[in-house]
């Protein structure tokens, strides 16, 4: 039973056909396969699997070392929040304190809801915008906490959207929300 | 000749061959470098650190021996300060994590772990933070049981069940501290090779949950052996204990046949030497039970039986049938026996194939057997041709060298069967018939290779993979299912006889039993030779036998029947040998208890005609005695009697009666087996 | 100001190539393709005395001559995986010129007779993904990518290939790795990449700011690129500013400027009421260096830092404040290389986490005096004995901050608790 879209197919089929070896497509599948499923799960992963002429094992051998792979089902919009040293010191920890007081979960958890999940992750290669999240892959940077309530609140709004691939849409109207500078 | 270098460890210099792992090098010096991860069949990853040498000039710091080649005029220490304290360390790190549990672990007294820390370690661990705790232990898979807080991480198993079983695996699961083995989803593991992986454990993480907690490995002694199984003819160790009890059956390593590997069929079946079913002493028919007898009484009746049947009848009314299990020596007393005491030539191996070989069967079978080849030359072979046989169900380990051929020789595996089999996806090509058709498909290829008509595919493969040697050849002896047995016999013998004279061609049957091959070469066939059956004979219809010797064979199992039971009890004298009371023993007027494999000296040879020892390690149970022993008494009681005591004076019969044996002196046969100077190529 | 790098950072839409071939981009490329022998590209390079800019700082020209003739095909990888600690300068340089990299990619990759590049992102990166993929198309559509460029035999493909979260994957064997679909572990060397690297290839694996350079130095000479920089460090350095300052970003420096004018000068200084406590000038894995006046004059080289006991590395500064908890600090990197290390090798993965887990004792207000020789020891038992060097980058501010910072972590393990911080605030 595939869980898979005939679209994630032939996004898949694109990856494989730019490398000499097929397995290359791995990561770039399980990619694929998240953001249609929310996370990896088994079906996913033996889809995968399926398509790249893997062993499963060797699918879930790979995707368990990566941290952005869920493992285990996870919010509509994931919240990873750096933790590491330039973030630190710019007051990330308070920043985490802040956003998992106001949806009530601890880092690692997903509200009941199933809106929100928290994480807290390892430098995101932003640190000079810092604190910095990314929500759903896409970054929120210099943040504050008037920041972090908009954002809760358009979420909440569904003033965002997720879309398919590449995730997360944020409405140019929110000049708060930076996706990135550019 | 290797080209030698010159290496310096701890101040002893000696000559090594260049390209050699620095660590197996010193291994063959006698010098002790700890190891986890590395291990000789599996090669190194150097992830576990503790080889860590010194090398002189080497800027960088110790280096891992397992994975360093030795070079020309290397200076090595292995014990200088800078050595000790990384090895210090790295012990520190394992232990740090690492239940200090040994008194209960299944490996305490066996574990690299303990006594390595023991010997380079820091003695007390400085660790005082919480230790990882995980759920124990968890139930990999029928076979086996994973303890996640002993395992070291080596990835042994992992890469056994990756390079060399590649069955759905054992795998590396997270990352970092977190890193666990397991497999996907917890799905089972199940291996026919799973047993490998409990060996590869350098601690007490993966068990077999057949065995755990069973034994304390200091309470056993090792004792080499051979694997009764199959004719591949893997070598064994058997672990005993006090003196008298197989506990386990562990791989010792012959690289020219068994790689260091078991399967799990050979490796758990050894209950049966200890089981208290076995047959411990002669058992005499009284009505429609048995009595224990003394031999004495026994062989009196035997005797006297065999003498009136032979006096009335004829000797040839009196039929032999010994299992292909027994030994080498077991069969030849036992072909002496029925011919020159009984005057019997009705001999025969059960089982073996039936086939009904006019003449130019014969021929083939000749041509196969001239055509026998070693088991390592699969790693020189250009191509593998697996013919109608499946090794993995037949001599399982041979699956095992044939991914070893394929992956790291580079052999062309070509697989024509008529079913999947494992081997399948191991395949470069495939052909394949309709369920039985094998002698077709065996002329299609002769036909093609000889230039006449043949479908397009079989062509190709002729063409791509026949056509460059070496060409290996693993062909089915048994021909299971086969219709036309016979006519699948010599096209298979046309094919390599054909083959071989334009490329160089080996053949490998599969065979049988552990000796099959040596039932053969002793020549234990019925008059008539492969076209007669003794075993016929005996059951026929019109059957004329009175009398018959059954040495292990089960015919009233193997071939089930009414008439088979029928015709075993209406014998006038039916005497078997045997470990167990077996369905055919019911039948019998007298069970003679027998020797098993662990507990008389004696050779088997296997499916590349290696002469292997068996040894008696325990104890018989009983007054059981080997086969030959018995036969050897019995003859007392008649006025033919043999004259054997020691298993290498049959040898020495052997060897003159048997011409493809006469090199092989009793007592120079190495540890590893040796196959006849005949056969040896250069 | 003299830039390479950021010349054309701020020209409208340099990331089109329309803009970015009228400012004269590509130009070094056609150059490359059309008038120059592939070992003729790499001796300029070699003569420019570039050197990798992702950490190592290896002469790049002699890597490239490592690639064995006549074996083909071969590859380059070009290292954007970026996850150092503190460092976010290969982002800034896809984002704002895209061209630039593959410009210098394409021209790379011809010096090594590769004709399939892979540009390997960290897998956080999906706007860069975006932005590189349509730099691609625009590229193969603009004829500077793809089959018989120029009219010449030469063909070159680049591919995006994203990761997924994995430090270690900057390391150049665990990068190939993963870019062939595995975990990330780091390979046994030899064989070296050079000559058994992506697939078993011949492979070159380089950084993003190396390559952005090349087209540059194709373009003006070696002796141009020479009149930037030092003797020994040739060239210019994106420098990565981060922590509590006026300005903090990439700033593109003439190695040997003096640390002082990048923390003054171009990030502006600490903000108000802070003053410099210690600061980090390689990225996580370069040896904190306290905040006295002569750390402020090391010249922005890596000799500079190497003379000091530190590593210029990918020159990302981490400025630490008076008011910041070094012990924090310090368990903040610890963790994050307990958090990364591959769990291959025995010091690294069990070495690391008792390294943050002690850290974290000490910070919450349970440590010992033995704890800081203890430190040290396990520091001492990775150092040197680990598979790669993720297990060495983890010892380097132990060791450094215990040397510098000896009393603030005497006063933790004293007065049993932070001056700075509640206890419950360092949860792992
Ligand atoms: C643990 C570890 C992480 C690394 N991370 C990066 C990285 O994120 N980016 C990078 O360019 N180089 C990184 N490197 C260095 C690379 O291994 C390699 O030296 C570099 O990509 C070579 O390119 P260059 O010579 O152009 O600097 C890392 C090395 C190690 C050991
Ligand atoms: S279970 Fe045993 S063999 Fe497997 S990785 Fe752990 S210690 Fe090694
Ligand atoms: S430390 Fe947070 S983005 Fe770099």
């Amino acid at each position: 039973m595939a869980v898979l879209s005939e679209a994630a197919h032939r996004r898949i089929g694109e990856f494989v056909a730019k490398y000499p070896e097929r397995r290359s497509a791995l990561l770039p599948a399980l990619h694929v396969a998240q953001n249609e499923v929310g996370w990896l799960t088994r079906e996913a992963m033996e889809e995968v699997a399926v398509i790249l002429d893997l062993d499963w094992d060797q699918v879930e051998e790979v995707a368990s070392f990566y941290t952005m792979y869920y493992k285990q089902p996870v919010g509509t919009y994931v919240l990873e929040v750096c933790k590491t040293l330039p973030c630190s010191i710019l007051g990330a920890d308070e920043m985490i304190d802040y956003i998992s007081q106001k949806l009530g979960i601890a880092p690692g958890e997903t509200t009941a809801d199933g809106m929100f999940t928290l994480f807290r992750v390892e430098c995101l290669a932003a640190c000079h915008r810092a604190p910095v999240m990314q929500v759903n892959h896409r970054y929120f940077q210099n943040l504050t906490q008037e920041k972090v309530d908009a954002l809760i609140e358009a979420a909440r709004q569904q003033q965002l959207r997720t879309g398919g691939v590449p995730g997360l849409t944020v409405r140019r109207s929110h000049p708060d929300l930076i996706e990135t500078e550019r | 000749m290797q080209d030698l270098v010159s290496i310096t460890v701890d101040g002893q210099t000696w000559q090594v061959p260049k390209g050699t792992l620095l660590w197996e090098a010193c291994k063959s010096q006698g010098i002790d470098i700890p190891i986890f991860c590395y291990h000789t069949k599996l090669g190194p990853v150097g992830a576990c650190r503790t080889c860590l040498v010194e090398i002189e000039g080497m800027s960088k710091g110790p280096t891992t021996a397992c994975s360093t080649p030795v070079a020309d005029g290397m200076v090595v220490s292995t014990r200088s300060p800078v050595v000790a304290k990384a090895q210090r360390g790295i012990f520190d790190f394992l232990l740090a994590n690492h239940p200090l549990d040994c008194p209960i672990c299944d490996r305490g007294g066996e574990c690299p772990l303990q006594d390595q820390s023991f010997a380079y370690g820091p003695g007390t661990s400085r660790y005082i933070e919480p230790k990882r705790h995980h759920v124990k232990p968890i139930v990999l898979g029928p076979t086996i049981a994973l303890d996640r807080e002993r395992c070291v991480l080596c990835w042994r198993c992992v890469r056994f069940t990756a390079e060399i079983a590649e069955d759905k695996s054992i795998i590396l699961l997270d990352r970092g501290e977190h890193t666990v083995v397991g497999t996907f989803q917890d799905e089972p593991y199940v291996s026919n090779f799973s047993g490998n992986v409990v060996e590869l454990c350098p601690v007490g993480a993966l068990t077999s949950r057949k065995q755990r907690f069973n034994f304390r490995p200091w309470e056993l002694q090792n004792r080499p052996s051979v694997c009764p199984h199959c004719a591949f003819g893997c070598n064994l160790n058997v672990s005993i204990r006090k003196n008298d009890e197989v506990i386990r059956f562990l791989s010792r390593d012959n690289p020219e046949v068994d790689d260091s590997w078991l399967c799990d069929r050979g490796r758990y079946d050894y209950e049966f030497v200890n089981s208290p079913d076995r047959v411990t002493a002669p058992m005499l028919r009284r009505g429609d039970a048995f009595v224990q007898v003394p031999w004495d009484e026994a062989f009196q009746f035997i005797a006297g039986r065999l003498a009136t049947v032979v006096e009335e009848s004829g000797p040839d009314t009196v039929v032999g049938v010994a299992s292909p299990r027994l030994t080498n020596e077991d069969l030849f007393v036992f072909k002496r026996f029925m011919n020159a005491v009984v005057g019997s030539v009705q001999v025969d191996h059960f089982p073996r194939p039936q086939l009904e070989l006019a003449g130019d069967g014969e021929t083939a079978l000749e041509t196969l057997n001239s055509l026998n080849a070693s088991i390592s030359s699969l790693d020189e072979a250009r191509t593998i041709v697996l013919l109608g046989a499946d090794p993995s169900l037949r001599e399982p380990v041979m699956e095992l060298r044939l991914r070893k051929a394929v992956n790291k020789h580079g052999a062309r595996l070509v697989v024509i069967n008529s079913d999947e089999i494992p081997l399948t996806g191991k395949a470069e090509a495939r052909l394949t018939y309709p369920a039985g058709r094998l002698a077709d498909m065996a002329h299609s290829l002769l036909s093609s290779l000889t230039g006449g008509d043949a479908p397009e595919d079989v062509g190709n493969v002729v063409a791509t993979y026949l056509t460059e040697g070496p060409v290996a050849i693993v062909y089915d002896d048994r021909l299971d299912g086969v219709t036309d047995k016979n006519g699948a016999l010599v096209a298979i013998g046309d094919l390599a006889a054909a083959l071989g004279e334009r490329v160089s061609v080996g053949v490998l049957p599969l065979l049988d039993a552990a000796n099959s091959l040596g039932a053969r070469d002793l020549g234990v066939l019925p008059l008539g030779g492969w076209g007669g059956s003794a075993v016929d004979r005996l059951l026929g219809p019109d059957s004329q036998v009175r009398a018959a010797f059954v040495l292990g064979a089960n015919l009233a199992r193997d071939i089930p029947a009414p008439e088979t039971d029928r015709r075993l009890e209406q014998l006038d004298l039916l005497v078997v040998n045997e470990l167990f009371l077996t369905e055919t023993a019911r039948l019998a007027d007298v069970v003679l208890p027998a020797a098993s494999f662990a507990e008389k000296l004696g050779t088997f040879t296997n499916s590349e005609r290696r002469i292997q020892m068996v040894r008696n390690i325990v104890p018989t149970p009983g007054v059981a005695r080997a086969d030959w022993e018995i036969l050897v008494d019995l003859s007392q009681y008649t006025d033919r009697p043999l004259d054997y005591a020691l298993p290498q004076q049959v040898w020495e019969d052997i060897r003159r009666d048997v011409p493809v044996y006469s090199s092989i002196s009793y007592d120079t046969i190495p540890p590893q087996g040796v196959r006849p100077a005949s056969l040896q190529r250069a | 100001m003299d830039r390479i790098l950021f010349k054309h950072v701020d020209v409208p839409d340099i990331n089109r190539l329309p803009v970015y071939v009228e400012n004269g981009g590509y130009s070094g490329l056609r150059k490359a393709l059309t008038e120059m022998q592939p070992e003729e590209v790499t001796q300029v390079v070699m003569d420019s005395g570039l050197a990798g800019r992702g950490g190592a700082a290896f002469p790049t020209g002699r890597k490239w001559s490592f690639i064995p003739k006549g074996v083909l095909p071969t590859y380059l990888a070009v290292n954007a995986d970026e996850s150092e600690p503190g460092a976010f300068k290969d982002r800034e340089l896809m984002e704002r010129n895209p061209h630039q990299l593959l410009e210098g990619v394409a021209i790379s990759a011809y010096a090594v007779r590769a004709e399939k590049a892979f540009i390997y992102i960290r897998g956080e990166f999906l706007y860069i993904e975006e932005i590189l993929n349509a730099a691609v198309a625009e590229a193969y559509a603009g004829g500077y990518l793809g089959t018989n460029l120029f009219g010449t035999a030469t063909s070159i493909d680049i591919v995006i290939h994203r990761g997924a979260g994995a430090y270690i994957c900057g390391e150049e064997s665990a990068m190939l790795d993963s870019l062939e679909g595995y975990r990330g572990f780091p390979r046994l060397k030899p064989p070296f990449p050079a000559v058994k690297g992506a697939y078993g290839q011949p492979t070159v694996i380089n950084n993003v700011e190396t390559l952005a350079n090349v087209s540059h130095i194709v373009n003006n000479g070696a002796e141009w690129f020479r009149s930037f920089g030092t003797e020994k460090s040739p060239g210019t350095k994106i420098c990565s500013v981060s922590g509590p300052v006026n300005r903090p970003g990439n700033y593109e420096v003439n190695m040997g400027t003096p640390f002082r004018t990048l923390l003054e000068d171009m990030a502006g200084g600490l903000v108000e009421g802070k003053k410099l406590k210690a600061y980090i000038p390689g990225g996580a894995s370069a040896p904190m260096l306290p905040g006295t006046e002569a750390n402020m004059e090391i010249p922005l080289s890596y000799e500079g830092y190497a003379a000091a006991g530190s590593a210029f590395g990918s020159a990302s500064f981490i400025i630490i404040p008076d008011d910041a908890c070094i012990i924090r600090a310090q368990l903040r990197i610890s963790e994050f290389f307990a958090h990364e290390s591959c769990g291959k090798c025995i010091p690294c993965r069990e070495g690391t986490p008792w390294l943050a887990k002690t850290v974290r004792r000490i910070e919450n207000g349970e440590g010992r005096q033995e704890d800081l020789p203890l430190l040290l020891d396990i520091c001492d038992n990775i150092l040197g004995r680990a598979f790669c060097p993720l297990g060495d980058f983890a010892t380097s501010n132990i060791v450094a901050s215990i040397k510098y910072f000896y009393d603030e972590y005497e006063q933790h393990i004293l007065q049993r608790g932070c001056p700075y911080h509640s206890a419950a605030s360092a949860v792992a």
